[in-house]
């Protein structure tokens, strides 16, 4: 038998998601962001927690249910939802093998924003500051290691440019030598 | 984290590059600005103006009781080029980004200086907080100079 394509029994079957990420990648996206935008609109709400830069992003349940929030990690960029679960244990939405991020990584900043306005609205100031310091410190840590960064980088350009020099200069003195 | 919408609005995720700008008035009252998203918006319809230092009474130790905790080292490697962010703040302006710039000028003698100046309109939509007196963050402010080197 000829072709290449493998047949309808041992092609790999994709998930909702793949099919979708796959049939229309920019679409999916689209969408992708416009949820992680109205994470607060859709009854997201976020929650600092004990572990540093550590939140948790959950959706308000139904009368009596447990609310059901995943854990997200801003710093490593990594969610414990399923989107993001499944992407890390190697099913990919593409055949890129890139992770896409799940709404709630992308959404956070806006969210605990928008969280921490809608505290201070209804007066539960100690919630808010509670979940403002707990991300201005996720924050900081962030721009600090980007400032670490920045600084070794100015370090090593200032040491290449150094060593140019030394370089020029030896190679004119050996010149006047001659 | 920009995104652009098929309806051509443009929508601002926020990212955890974000800079924020805490400050505390006299009263005790805070407000705290994003300035990723207020500089997004001065380089979108802000409009661009000069600040004389010499004219406003800008001095090095008029930053430094303004900023407690000014990097002079990490000030001094600042691009100069780079526009003040100004916010209309009751009868005058607050600076919210530009402390280390501001104070590299007034050590080297510059003058004058570009700065942004957001419309009310603008700066209240970069206002992610205000915080009434008593009920703020602490992060270190108030502390005095010996607390806050421990």
């Amino acid at each position: 038998m000829m072709g290449t394509s493998p047949s309808p029994a041992t092609a790999p079957r994709l998930s909702p998601s793949q099919r979708s990420y796959r049939d229309n990648p920019n679409g999916f996206l689209e969408r992708l962001y416009a949820r992680a935008e109205n994470l607060s609109a859709e009854g997201y709400t976020a929650y600092p927690t004990e572990t540093p830069h550590a939140f948790v992003v959950a959706q308000e349940a139904a009368k009596d249910a447990p609310p059901m929030g995943y854990l997200v990690f801003p710093l490593d960029a990594t969610c414990r939802c399923p989107f993001y679960a499944r992407q890390s244990q190697g099913e990919f939405l593409g055949e890129d093998r890139v992770v896409i991020p799940c709404k709630h990584l992308l959404g956070l900043p806006l969210l605990v924003r928008a969280t921490c306005q809608r505290h201070a609205r209804e007066g539960d100031i100690h919630s808010c500051c509670q979940l403002w310091q707990h991300w201005m410190r996720t924050q900081s840590k962030k721009r600090r290691e980007r400032l670490e960064l920045e600084k070794q980088e100015a370090l090593t350009q200032l040491q290449h440019r150094r060593a140019l020099r030394v370089s020029t200069t030896t190679t004119a003195t050996k010149g006047s030598n001659r | 984290m920009k995104i652009l919408r098929p309806d051509g609005v443009e929508v601002y995720l926020g990212s955890l590059f974000d800079q924020v700008y805490s400050m505390e008035d006299t009263d005790g009252r805070q407000y705290h600005w994003s300035v990723t998203q207020a500089r997004q918006l001065a380089e979108t319809r802000g409009t661009l103006w000069t600040v004389s230092l010499s004219e406003i009474g800008i001095t090095c130790e008029f930053i430094h009781a303004q900023y407690q905790g000014l990097d002079e080292a990490h000030a001094m490697t600042r691009d100069l080029r780079l526009p003040l962010l100004f916010v209309p703040f009751g009868e005058s302006h607050q600076l919210i980004d530009g402390w280390h710039r501001l104070f590299k000028a007034a050590a080297m003698g510059v003058d004058v200086l570009p700065a942004w100046c957001l419309s009310q309109e603008d700066a209240d939509a970069s206002l992610v907080l205000e915080l009434a007196p008593g009920q703020g963050l602490d992060w270190g402010q108030n502390a005095s100079p010996t607390e806050r080197s421990t």
